[in-house]
């Protein structure tokens, strides 16, 4: 089982955008992400940072011996990624993250013309009102 | 299990749970291509003559192309609370992003506006503590009421300070 990577906050986005960059540009697969409250000592005492969490979620090569039909394309590697953050260096962390998110997505809808067209039409409304 | 149909919905309830279960609340993000890729056109040419669902002719492909997604769950272990919201939409990414960067903080969300406002004393609470007690002061010396009437003055860019919302319905009754 390939262990996981524990990056600094920097490096984790870094591979993460990678990671969403070739997921993005092949023709299937998917990226992983969790966040969860990490807990920071043995006793009950509240946590003050957040582990964040990445995989690619590729199945390790065990599932091979399964199929006798051998797979056409290639096997990846599984990624696994995790980085903690702190409490003050959360809000900097998520500005960034949601940045390499959004520019990774890539795959995602974009908004439609109509729905920019009625959105152009709402904001016009919008201004209209509010300067009087 | 149901999604949620609407992004503020579903950062909302994720803040309650948050507030509820601060250490065990555990939230994931999926972001996954199911394209399938179509194979050779002598195929779909075939299935076109037998299925009269094809208005155009030629193309079989449907209009919208099935695009990448993304998945949000959170997930509360103990009493197996799961809230899902899917999507599909880049420009819903970001805000998604910073609800999760907010949640994660333990802020709450609310429901209109989807803006956190107050830490809460669940998670980091040495920190949020003293923030949550500043926050408290100025509510409670502006009073419930005005407290619209603050935002309204944020959003006029602290033009009227003292008086409530009507006022600037007022000024731009006055300005037609």
């Amino acid at each position: 089982m390939p262990k996981q990577e524990r990056l600094n906050n920097d490096a984790f986005l870094e591979a993460l955008g990678s990671l969403l960059t070739t997921t993005t540009s092949s023709s299937h697969g998917s990226v992983f992400l969790a966040q969860k409250p990490m807990p920071s000592s043995d006793s009950s005492t509240p946590s003050s940072q957040v582990l964040i969490r990445a995989t690619n979620g590729t199945a390790t090569s065990s599932a091979s011996s399964k199929s006798k039909v051998a797979k056409p394309h290639k096997p990846r590697a599984k990624v696994k990624l995790a980085t903690v953050v702190d409490q003050s260096a959360l809000e900097n962390f998520y500005v960034k993250y949601a940045e390499v998110c959004k520019k990774g997505m890539e795959g995602l809808r974009k908004r439609d013309k109509k729905k920019a067209k009625g959105k152009a039409k709402a904001a016009k409304k919008k201004k209209g009102n509010v300067a009087g | 299990m149901p999604y949620f149909s609407d992004l503020n919905t579903y950062l909302h309830q994720s803040s309650l749970l948050i507030q509820a279960y601060p250490q065990t609340t555990r939230i994931t993000t999926k972001y996954s291509q199911p394209r399938k890729v179509k194979s050779s056109k002598g195929t779909s040419t075939e299935t076109e003559a037998t299925s009269a669902d094809a208005p155009n002719g030629t193309i079989s492909k449907p209009k919208k192309e099935p695009s990448a997604t993304l998945t949000l769950k959170t997930y509360h272990p103990d009493s197996g609370i799961c809230l899902k919201y899917k999507t599909d939409k880049a420009a819903e990414v970001g805000r998604l992003m910073t609800g999760l960067g907010r949640l994660a903080k333990g802020e709450i969300i609310d429901m209109a506006t989807g803006d956190g406002g107050e830490t809460t004393t669940g998670a980091g609470v040495e920190i949020g503590s003293g923030q949550a007690l500043v926050g408290t002061d100025t509510m409670e010396v502006d009073g419930g009421g005005a407290a619209g009437a603050k935002t309204a003055a944020q959003m006029t860019q602290g033009g009227q300070q003292q008086q409530s919302g009507g006022g600037g319905k007022k000024k731009k009754k006055g300005k037609k």
